[in-house]
């Protein structure tokens, strides 16, 4: 094994470039577990934790998180267009966890459980990638292409996530099996960008990728185009149910540890009910 | 010296009655009584070694890094079943730091020819480092012959061939008791896996001096590793010194020697250097026991007013490949309740999953969960309080040996319980939530377990020239805080302070003393060790006297001073030290005998409060009340601090506990912390404990028994039943998760 | 590989492989034990340490990866035979069984404390969250961080 400490993102770019598919350490929560528990011996690893370019958080305009921002930094942000965020950080692992992970090892390890990822799929963020050949900026739903398997070419790092601010009206829910520590049974994010008269849901470890609810997101754009779009939404018992059914038709959720496929699909429904009456609410 | 004797004692070990034969010395001494003015017995003091364990001083056996130590890793079967045909190390012994690869060909003492679950051992790799021997285990390459297997509990059960009835037990005539009931429930409980996930991993550290074998390892009974291990390596009791002193918990999964022990053992004595062989978490998880899980049907009918008529309990418990025993899960039903006509049998039942061992209350929690949530279920169809149809059969006598009990406040138990709880805010139907959504409930659920402990049990105490004192038993503390207890009785006894007390515990060069078990320890060494100090208090008396000039018999101890009489001369004790510099005086103590008329268990009862979406289906428990006797309390901090801990496992089995196993391939699915859900301190409610305030005079010379156990047994159907009071959902299977909550809602 | 740590203010070498973690470093080639090793996925919190104050969980850490930064172990915390208030706290509240857990919680509570003086109690739930005890019920833990925050910043 082999170990590489650059001190610059060129640093780590070039080392990358030398030995394409080397192993990524940003965090250390997924990579360090897989070396601790004798499931992965890399050959070769690149330390890119430290570096300071990949740590930027701009939310001036176009929001830029870089890959190196933890769970920490996006908890102690403030709430409104980053409401979503918050409440997704907070749900992290633990403090030790959200100290150590970062987004951008969200992103590298592409799991469909990956808490943030629902919230960048929800905000039709942008994936930026360089490497030594240049820069790539692609969207996420092209970024993430299936479980553990996504664009990034084996001599790119994930530097940033980018996406346009979408306004306060967003909310993430997670259902875990404990109240913390726990990976996502089953997660969703809403968005209702005003602006632009869109509505976005995105659904985590419901699928083998993350999945958008396109139904569903049609199904309360034509409802909030009755009340108007400056207006608060006051959702029926009935629209509630019909946006509930949808988000749940559109997962494509399995059997495995956490739960079963029809729980979550369940409680999906019951999330999306819940997260439209929340956010329907919300206007700037 | 007081002459020896045999005795004859009757023992309660984690639901069952052992009858042994017991050396004792002397004569055995009263109970303090209920107005003694005791200075430390009876109040809260702080951990003796507290200092060690928070600064990280504490050195437990996975700390132990001894020169020339090497690391032992096990390979293990990934099949359920299957015969070993072929190990090749080649590659593995080509690594560099690898020391030796042995599987059965090299040490038929420690592997089969077949593996019956996945994790069963096949070879060990010993390397320079823990990750060398880890690599080296990846790269043995072993050919297996796969056979077929079964690892789920309710397949097993139908395959004849994996049953055997193990228990049997009845009073009366179930048949006619049923025939006499107006009302009878039926139901059938299902309980899973419950893994202990000790923090402490399972391990040992063995290296040998010429013909003696030190082995440090963290178990709750040193005494059964010693005799283990010597067994298994042919090796005399004096050759092998076994040393635990400090461990990270045990909840009965370390009761025993280990594998690792005889690996560590017997690699080390070929190897000539120390071996570490200690589990990882996932070995955790696979090897090192769990609690049944367990298939129980239970049947009660009772009269329109609810009186029980007959009670029926059969439980099937899936022991893994474990053959041996069964854990009491038809224990409760036995003994609890006041009813003439009972009938229970338990079976034990086969899978090729990794070997159960006891957990903290092994059955009974199992047995109390099916039982109580029952009881509730015949209250609901009577439209009876839950709490008063137990109080409506409450046993005076133990119904099973018609014997009187040294000690029962269980009525008091209730009644002080269903107070701390508001119990009258309890509506039939539960009450609403802040949303519509949020359905509230309450339940109650009640404790029965022995945990009298008994002999034998031996304690010295050496009294030295400077005036402190040096407990020396065959003790581990398992971080219940017995060694505490222990210094606290003897201190009492000395009339000492607290810090003149020094304890030599943790190796098995001393006196017998019992396993950290079965609720008995502190019953089962303490007497001892207030008998060990009486020895020294007479001969100190004899002494002083001898310097004051008076008859032994005319003086006592009182602060710190020898009195002769009423007024008469006092001699500071201090002087008597001085004045006997080099000399030692040597107290001896055993436990004696159990009372044979009276029955001794402790009782207690549980009230629980939850909150239940009824829309996800998540349950949220608010508040959980706790209720004990057990008699007398040497210290009330560290007990509150067990009753607490108890609950908290116990709420982990009520609500997200279970090994997860994939029936196909038979390898368990949540072998990990992340998978495998224990209560974090954002799961865990606000536990309100409480103690009855009384002596259980008869049971021994402290009048206090056991409580390491109780407090685990009754959470769980609590729980179910303030669920099921909540909202209407009677969930009969644990854990209590939200999808069986819809489940039994949609029912 | 040779690493050079620095660790409770002192320049400490180790031999290590090259993917050791922090938590196998101070074990084993540091004689820093205090950290305990109970899970190895950063679920149990037993091996928290603090890297450049901030609380981490020292198996998720390279070994390598932590040269040029500031670690302090749960034997940093009280000097020679005087506990640091947190621990003492956690002796007096009664807030330690078995004490295998026991390193990881001071080295967390005490980062709260000195982030947050007063912590409520969901603060304190919050704050320890990462960190799993299967003997005590956490109870007297959370009076323990109080009880430290009473003596610390009366």
């Amino acid at each position: 094994m082999e170990i590489e400490r650059p001190r610059s993102l060129d640093g780590a770019l070039a080392a990358l470039a030398a030995h394409p598919g080397a192993d990524l350490l940003a965090g250390g929560t997924d990579l360090m577990v897989e070396i601790n528990f004798g499931r992965k011996r890399p050959e070769h690893l690149i330390v890119v934790q430290p570096l300071a370019e990949l740590r930027d958080l701009d939310r001036n305009g176009a929001v830029r998180v870089g890959a190196g921002v933890t769970y920490t930094r996006l908890l102690a942000e403030g709430g409104g267009s980053f409401a979503a965020v918050r409440e997704m950080a907070r749900t992290v692992g633990s403090p030790q966890i959200r100290n150590a992970g970062t987004v951008g090892g969200n992103l590298g390890t592409s799991s469909p459980a990956g808490d943030a990822l629902p919230v960048l799929a929800a905000f039709d963020a942008t994936v930026v990638l360089r490497s030594r050949r240049g820069e790539r900026r692609i969207p996420f739903a092209d970024y993430m292409t299936g479980p553990k398997r996504n664009a990034r070419a084996p001599d790119e790092i994930v530097v940033a996530a980018e996406w346009r601010d979408p306004g306060p009206a967003q909310t993430f829910l997670k259902v875990g099996t404990r109240n913390a520590m726990v990976i996502a049974v089953a997660s969703l994010c809403l968005v209702v960008e005003r602006a632009r008269k869109s509505v976005r849901v995105a659904l985590g470890s419901c699928g083998p990728t993350i999945l958008r609810a396109g139904e569903a997101e049609r199904f309360a754009e034509e409802l909030i185009d009755e009340s108007g779009w400056d207006e608060p939404l006051d959702v029926s018992e009935a629209a509630a149910a019909r946006f509930g059914e949808l988000v749940a038709a559109a997962a494509r959720p399995i059997d495995d540890v956490r739960g079963s496929a029809r729980y979550r699909r369940h409680v999906l429904g019951v999330m999306a009910r819940r997260a439209l009456e929340r956010v329907g609410s919300v206007v700037a | 010296m007081p002459s020896a004797r045999v005795v004859k004692n009757r023992t309660e070990f984690e639901g069952k009655i052992y009858e042994e034969l017991a050396l004792v010395q002397g004569a055995d001494i009263p109970a303090w009584s209920a107005d003694a003015e005791l200075r430390h017995v009876g109040r809260s003091r702080l951990r003796v070694d507290g200092p060690q364990r928070v600064s990280g001083r504490a050195r437990y056996t996975t700390d132990l890094m001894l020169p020339g130590m090497l690391h032992a890793r096990v390979v293990r079967s990934p099949h359920p079943h299957a015969r070993v045909i072929r190990v090749d190390a080649k590659r593995a012994l080509a690594l560099a730091g690898v020391r030796s690869v042995v599987d059965r060909t090299s040490a038929p003492e420690l592997f089969d020819e077949e593996v019956h679950y996945v994790g069963a051992p096949v070879a060990v790799v010993v390397g320079e480092t823990e990750e060398i021997a880890a690599d080296a285990a990846h790269l043995v390459e072993i050919e297996y012959e796969s056979l077929p297997f079964v690892v789920d509990l309710e397949e097993a059960i139908a395959d004849r061939t994996r049953v055997q009835r193990k228990e049997s037990y009845s009073r009366g005539d179930a048949r006619r008791g049923f025939r006499e009931a107006d009302i009878v429930v039926d139901a059938r409980y299902t309980t899973s896996t419950q893994l202990h996930n000790c923090l402490e991993p399972h391990g040992a550290v063995a290296q040998w001096d010429g013909e003696r074998l030190t082995l440090w390892e963290s178990t709750q009974a040193m005494f059964d590793v010693r005799k283990g291990v010597a067994k298994a390596i042919r090796a005399r009791l004096d050759d092998v010194r076994v040393i635990c002193d400090y461990m990270g918990g045990g909840f009965g999964s370390k009761l025993g020697h280990g594998h690792y022990s005889e690996i560590a053992a017997v690699l080390a004595k070929r190897l000539g250097r120390p071996i570490r062989c200690v589990m990882d978490r996932r070995e955790e998880n696979l090897v090192t026991g769990n609690r049944s899980a367990t298939v129980q049907r239970v049947r009660v009918g009772a009269t329109k007013d609810g009186k029980l008529t007959a009670l029926e309990h059969v439980a099937w418990s899936g022991t893994g490949t474990e053959d041996g025993w069964v854990a009491s899960t038809t224990g409760p039903s036995n003994g609890l309740y006041e009813v003439a006509n009972v009938r229970s049998e338990q079976f034990l039942v086969l899978t090729n999953t990794g070997p159960f061992s006891a957990f903290r209350a092994p059955g009974y929690v199992e047995g109390t969960f099916a039982l109580e949530s029952a009881m509730d279920e015949l209250a609901d169809k009577l439209a009876l309080d839950p709490l008063a149809l137990r109080r409506k059969n409450y046993a005076k006598l133990d119904p099973q040996s018609g014997k009187h009990y040294s000690l029962k406040r269980l009525d008091q138990c209730y009644s002080r319980g269903a107070e701390l709880a508001g119990w009258s805010r309890r509506k039939a139907g539960g009450t609403a939530g802040r949303h519509a959504y949020l359905r509230r409930g309450m339940g109650v659920s009640t404790q029965v377990w022995g945990g009298g402990g008994g002999p034998p049990a031996y304690a010295t105490i050496h009294l030295n020239a400077d005036g402190t004192a040096i407990v020396r038993a065959g003790l581990q503390d398992i971080g219940s805080g017995t060694k505490t207890a222990i210094a606290q009785i003897a201190a009492e006894e000395l009339s000492l302070p607290l810090e003149r007390v020094r304890l030599s515990i943790g190796e098995t060069d001393a006196p017998y003393g019992p396993a950290s078990g079965g609720s008995m320890t502190t019953a089962s060494l303490g007497p001892a060790v207030r008998l060990a100090a009486v020895d020294v208090r007479r001969q100190l008396l004899e002494v002083a006297a001898g310097l004051m000039e008076v008859r032994a018999s005319e003086i006592h101890l009182t602060d710190g001073h020898a009195v002769a009489g009423r007024g008469g001369k006092k001699l500071a004790l201090d002087e008597v030290f001085s004045k006997l510099q080099n000399y030692t005086v040597i107290g001896r103590g055993s436990r004696h005998p159990n009372p044979e008329d009276v029955r001794l268990r402790s009782f207690g009862a549980h009230f629980a409060e939850v909150e239940v979406d009824i829309r996800t289906g998540a349950v949220r428990v608010l508040k959980i009340v706790a209720v004990h006797q057990i008699g007398r309390i040497v210290n009330p901090l560290n007990a509150k601090s067990q009753v607490e801990g108890g609950v908290t496992q116990a709420l982990g089995y009520a609500v997200s506990e279970g090994r997860v196993l994939d029936r196909l391939s038979g390898h368990v699915m949540n072998a990990n912390l992340e998978d495998y859900k224990i209560p974090t301190v954002k799961d865990v409610p606000d536990i309100v404990v409480e103690f009855v305030p009384d002596l259980d005079r008869r049971a021994n010379n402290l009048g206090g028994i056991g409580l390491g156990e109780p407090p685990i047994i009754p959470t769980a159907a609590a729980i179910a039943n303030a669920v099921a009071n909540a909202c209407g959902a009677r969930v009969r299977t644990l854990p209590i998760t939200p999808a069986r909550v819809l489940e039994a809602l949609r029912r | 590989m040779r690493i050079h740590l620095t660790v409770n203010g002192l320049e400490r070498e180790a031999d290590v492989w090259e993917g050791s973690s922090l938590l196998t470093a101070l074990r084993e080639d540091l004689g820093l034990p205090g950290s305990k090793n109970a899970c190895e996925q950063g679920e149990c919190g037993s091996c928290s340490v603090l890297l450049d104050d901030q609380l981490l969980c020292s198996c998720l850490v390279l070994a390598a990866a932590a040269e040029g930064h500031r670690i302090r172990t749960v034997e940093d915390l009280g000097k020679d035979e005087r506990l640091h208030p947190v621990q003492r706290a956690f002796v007096d509240a009664g807030a330690v069984q078995c004490g295998f857990c026991t390193p990881g919680f001071i080295v967390a509570s005490y980062a709260l404390l000195r982030d947050n003086p007063e912590p409520s109690e969901a603060e304190i739930r919050e704050a320890l969250s990462g960190n799993l005890c299967r003997c005590t019920g956490y109870g007297k833990i959370i009076e323990a961080v109080r009880r430290a925050s009473r003596e610390m910043y009366r």
